[in-house]
């Protein structure tokens, strides 16, 4: 690695601040600090104090700051106090829940407080789930689970009678489409409870937020209290910016991990694909001694996931290439190092993935690696940008009718929903959509309230949450190697496609939909694939328009449908040959925002189609910076002509059905959208387009045409309309016409 | 085990039934006042022959189970029959003496439910056996019941059949929503005769119609029901006749053991069809095969526990 190349930024270490509660905690509590000899730190002080009084809270303090400690304690102090209290806590992954299960078992014992800690999620035991609804007084899940958990409303009465307190661990990552789901969901959760008489307490642990008092607020629809007085000490850590040239990030991530390991640094990458991570380590593998060096990801067997969580932690485990499944704060021990392979989407994340290493003050080395897409080279080229990002917001919101209608029919099922009463949790625009759902005759109006009639249970059918019906599995003769959600089969595990396990290649043989499984054999053949899909869109109906001076952006629903038909094939990083498929489209309706642009721009017409495709790359890569998404969140498309606008046109449209005020709020914002896009392509040296400006990784046409000079061109137009008066030429905004002679 | 010619013993099975003016062109229906609001019900009357168990003879058959000792497995029990301890108070003398009397003193002094639940422990709960106390205690305790649903453990019941003996005949009390907003009422009346019946007669009611019910309630926030006896056909049958059929739906014991097959009936699966259409189109006629599928479930379950009931005693 070739040290001219990177930029080096140092972290001093810090030293802790203490604090004692004022609020007076009871005799165990306070045995067990001093047997531990723990002192508290001023943000756990402070999540003590306010908690006690009964109030709501967020701690958004650093990862590896001790949250889990500081919500755990005061959460305890309650059921001590009260031994009829229970308490729910809710973890975004599997692997985390189980984690932290051992911390709170261990503190239940320490404290004698016989809460019986247990998990209560997909994986439970049905024989056992009966005693930990009676017996638990604290329960661990996940929110698909409670969502499911809510139906049986009736099984768990006692529980939510005295449910005194929820806690959201990680809650930062219920952003955008998850996180409205997420927020309906909780409503839905109080909901039940009220009708108990119960009304617990809902402690917040997240990221550092830019927003953190008003996203708790959307997300529970209750008032928050934030704590943000990080208390806690800090290891020294040395960040590093590696912006690799001549070779792809895949390739100097696994150069990078390879060189740590043997220089005795135990290391984790994180990459941003689950093909990524499985390559990397393939990478890896050939230079390293079995059992050192695992992929880890989303998608493996359970017993297989935690196999590698403890191998880490023992140490006996020298480096593991993960996806950003192992983010979340499972314990891993202290790493002595991170490699971010390539920018993960959010800052947040970037932080998370930072913080796996230097736990237990030991310094630490965290390298980023810019991978070959704009935001990666962009942060390359402007490390400073990298370390003085804005504090990120999450955007979410409760009012998509989509997930609302779906969480109402939830609501019914669950209970008689009463227009009046439960109001407050889903606001005003709950009353159209149940009118629409009881002519649907989905719901029926009785003296008790809406009541839900359909046909099909009505927690299956939520998106997002329904999911797990829709499981694809990937075997390999009788065994079950990973399982995979319906999007993902069709774009990851088409005929034809080669899929990677474990450093193993496997090509897909047969694909049985009506009991959704696909067969695979193993192969040593040492190419991969990549599917060619087409997107289409069509405009069902514009809703508004957006002026940015003498820039229109549009704003309205569109349908969408993506066409797989075929895949290329690639060998060492070059497309060996293209095969055909012939695959059903997948379709649906969703909100987009955008643009026209006059033929007369100042673009030859031979270059224009290779602008207005690498335009719309640009614009992409620099959405998710302003409306805090991930990429995969949202699509573009565009086209020199379009049927609907009879114009050339390029669409910018949310990922998920129904479609989640991505796209709205980037109509707002297109204006800075548009700049720094046009940034990131006249920044890049390169002359005919790279991997780091117009090139997009996701991009369905192989990156063709595209035409740099001409995109950067297009751009400056664009974006010179976007701050150019208003003009009275433009007839699509213009009613002074009718007032000319 | 009785063989299919000897267990049926054809009954006198009459409907009488007064064809009166109903809702839409259901016959002899009538709307019900409750509390709760307002809905529709349809009562028939059947006959058929009396039969009686006297309560002492089953005891006395209880009596003779000795696998109920822990222990004693079937092939044990045989040889201590064969050793002439035919009742558990024969076993006094051996090493299971102790806990046999205690048992023995159960069956002959304790309550039906008490000897259930004896039976429930040693994993016979559904034991065919148990049938008898059905015909042995006051038969105006029994409740035949049977619903019919929108198909998702979560959406209403839309019809609650339930059955009762009236002197010596057999009402048949069915309560069907005109829509969904009745069910507070169906629940209501269909929960009064739970209170008044406190015994259950059901086909495969254990796991799915009184659970069902009883999710209902609690939906609707009202108390749930807990029969005192649950006589659950499905598993007696499944033992009795279970290896002569093809397999142990309401409709083939029916065919084969009661000798009635249906005709131009409703098959169960299109009842949630049947009602959906109805809600959108109004169209009464679709509910007049749900409830005489219903109507007849109902009444062949008490058929059904009688035929059973004497193919084990006789």
């Amino acid at each position: 690695m070739d040290e001219e190349q990177m930029y080096i930024k140092c972290e001093e270490a810090k030293d802790p601040e203490y604090q004692l509660p004022h609020s007076p905690v009871s005799e165990k509590i306070k045995n067990y600090l001093a047997e531990k000899n723990i002192q508290l730190y001023s943000h756990q002080a402070d999540t003590v104090d306010h908690v006690l009084e009964g109030k709501n809270v967020i701690i958004t303090t650093p990862t590896a700051s001790g949250k889990t400690l500081a919500y755990a304690l005061p959460v305890f102090e309650g059921l001590i106090k009260n031994p009829d209290a229970t308490a729910l806590l809710i973890y975004p992954t599997k692997a985390l829940t189980r984690d932290q299960l051992l911390f709170l078992k261990s503190l239940d014992a320490d404290l004698r407080a016989r809460t019986k800690p247990a998990i209560y999620d997909g994986d439970t035991r049905q024989e056992l789930r009966s005693k930990i609804r009676s017996t638990s007084r604290i329960i661990l899940t996940n929110m698909y689970e409670l969502h499911h958990i809510l139906a049986w409303r009736a099984k768990w009465g006692d529980f939510w009678a005295n449910l005194s307190y929820v806690v959201v661990d990680e809650a930062h990552r219920y952003r955008g489409i998850f996180g409205s789901n997420t927020a309906l969901l909780l409503r839905r959760l109080r909901r039940v409870c009220n009708y108990y008489d119960a009304d617990p307490q809902f402690l917040l642990s997240s990221a550092t937020l830019g927003n953190a008092g008003t996203f708790a607020e959307t997300l529970t629809g209750l008032s928050f209290v934030e704590i943000d007085n990080d208390g806690s000490p800090r290891a020294k850590r040395t960040f590093r910016i590696y912006s690799p040239q001549n070779k792809s990030s895949i390739s100097a991530a696994a150069e990078l991990v390879t060189a740590q390991m043997q220089a005795g640094m135990q290391t984790l990458c994180f990459t941003r694909s689950r093909k990524a991570a499985e390559i990397t380590a393939i990478r890896c593998r050939e230079e390293q001694p079995a059992g050192k060096i695992a992929s880890y990801r989303g998608g493996y067997r359970p017993a297989e996931r935690r196999e590698i969580e403890s191998a880490l932690k023992m140490g006996s485990m020298s480096g593991v290439i993960s996806t950003n499944a192992l983010e979340v704060g499972i314990d891993v021990g202290g790493l002595d190092s991170v490699v971010i392979s390539g920018f993960p989407g959010s800052m947040i994340s970037v932080l998370q993935q930072a913080g796996r290493a230097g736990r237990n003050r030991k310094d630490a080395v965290i390298t980023f690696i810019a991978g070959q897409n704009p935001i990666d080279q962009y942060y390359a080229r402007n490390p400073e940008a990298f370390f003085n990002a804005p504090q990120e917001e999450v955007i979410l919101g409760i009012h998509n009718p989509y997930l609302l209608s779906s969480h109402l029919l939830c609501a019914a099922a669950e209970l008689p929903y009463r227009v009046e009463r439960d109001r407050q949790y889903f606001g005003e625009a709950a009353a159209d959509i149940l009118e629409s759902l009881k002519d649907a005759h989905l719901l029926a109006s009785t003296s008790k309230g809406y009541v839900y009639c359909g046909g099909d249970n009505p927690a299956q059918n939520t998106p997002f949450f329904g999911m797990d019906a829709a499981s694809w599995s990937v075997r390999c003769e009788n065994t079950t190697l990973e399982t995979m959600d319906e999007n993902q089969a069709y774009r990851e595990a088409y005929f034809g496609a080669v899929i990677f396990h474990q450093g193993e290649r496997y090509r897909v043989e047969t694909i049985d939909a009506d009991l959704r499984i696909i067969r695979v054999v193993k192969t040593s053949d040492i190419y991969s694939t990549r599917p060619i899909i087409r997107t289409e869109i069509s405009i069902t109906s514009r809703e508004k328009t957006r002026r940015h001076h003498n820039l229109i952006v549009n704003y309205g629903e569109v349908q969408v449908s993506s066409h797989l038909c075929g895949y290329s094939v690639i060998e060492y990083d070059q497309i060996v040959t293209s095969c055909e498929l012939d695959a059903a489209p997948r379709q649906f309706t969703t909100k987009a925002c955008w643009i026209t642009i006059d033929e007369e721009c100042g673009i030859a017409a031979d270059a224009f189609p290779g602008s207005l495709h690498g335009a719309e790359h640009a614009l992409i890569a620099a959405m998710p910076h302003y409306v805090l998404c991930d990429r995969s969140d949202i699509g573009g498309v565009s086209t020199p002509f379009h049927n609907d606008t009879l114009a050339p046109t390029i669409f910018m449209y949310d990922g998920v059905k129904g479609g989640i005020g991505l796209a709205e709020k980037a109509a707002d914002l297109f204006a800075d959208i548009l700049t720094f896009a046009r940034e990131l392509v006249t920044g890049c040296p390169c002359t005919d387009g790279c991997p780091s400006c117009i090139h997009s990784p996701k991009c369905g046409n192989n990156n063709q045409p595209l035409d740099k000079t001409g995109t950067a061109e297009l751009l400056k137009y664009l974006e010179g309309e976007s701050k150019k008066p208003l003009s009275i030429n433009n007839p699509d905004v213009n009613s002074y016409y009718r007032f000319q002679p | 085990m009785q063989t299919l010619s000897k267990a049926f013993i054809p009954g006198v099975f009459l409907k009488t039934e007064i064809p009166k003016a109903g809702y839409g062109e259901i016959p002899g229906t009538y709307e019900i006042d409750t509390p709760e609001g307002v809905c529709l019900a349809k009562k028939t009357t059947w006959v058929h022959s009396g039969y009686r168990i006297s309560e002492e003879r089953v005891r006395d058959r209880c009596m003779r189970e000795l696998t109920l000792v822990p222990g004693i497995g079937p092939r044990r029990a045989f040889e201590l029959r064969r050793k002439g301890h035919i009742y558990l108070t024969d076993l006094g003398d051996t090493c299971w003496g102790d806990s046999a009397s205690e048992i023995a003193d159960v069956i002959e002094n304790d309550t039906p439910k008490d000897i259930c639940r004896l039976f429930q422990d040693a994993r016979r709960g559904n034991d065919p056996l148990l049938l008898g106390f059905s015909h042995a205690l006051p038969k105006e305790d029994l409740l035949y019941f049977d619903i019919e649903t929108l198909g998702m453990f979560q959406s209403p019941i839309i019809l609650f059949g339930c059955g009762f003996w009236k002197e010596n005949e057999l009402t048949v009390v069915q309560y069907l929503l005109r829509d969904i907003k009745d069910e507070p009422a169906a629940l209501y009346l269909t929960n009064q005769l739970f209170r008044k019946h406190t015994h259950v007669v059901t086909y495969n009611g254990k796991g799915f119609d009184v659970p069902y019910l009883n999710n209902r309630l609690s939906y609707y926030g009202e108390r749930t029901v807990t029969p005192n006896l649950h006589f659950d056909l499905l598993y007696p049958t499944r033992r009795l006749y279970g290896r002569d059929m093809p397999d142990c739906c309401l409709g083939t014991v029916e065919k084969y053991i009661l000798q009635r097959p249906r005709t131009d009936d409703l098959p169960g699966y299109l009842v949630p069809e049947y009602y959906q259409n109805y809600l959108r189109t109004r169209d009464v006629s679709k509910l007049v095969p749900i409830v005489e599928h219903n109507e007849l479930d109902v009444a062949n379950l008490s058929l059904l526990l009688k035929t059973e009931c004497e193919a084990v005693y006789g």
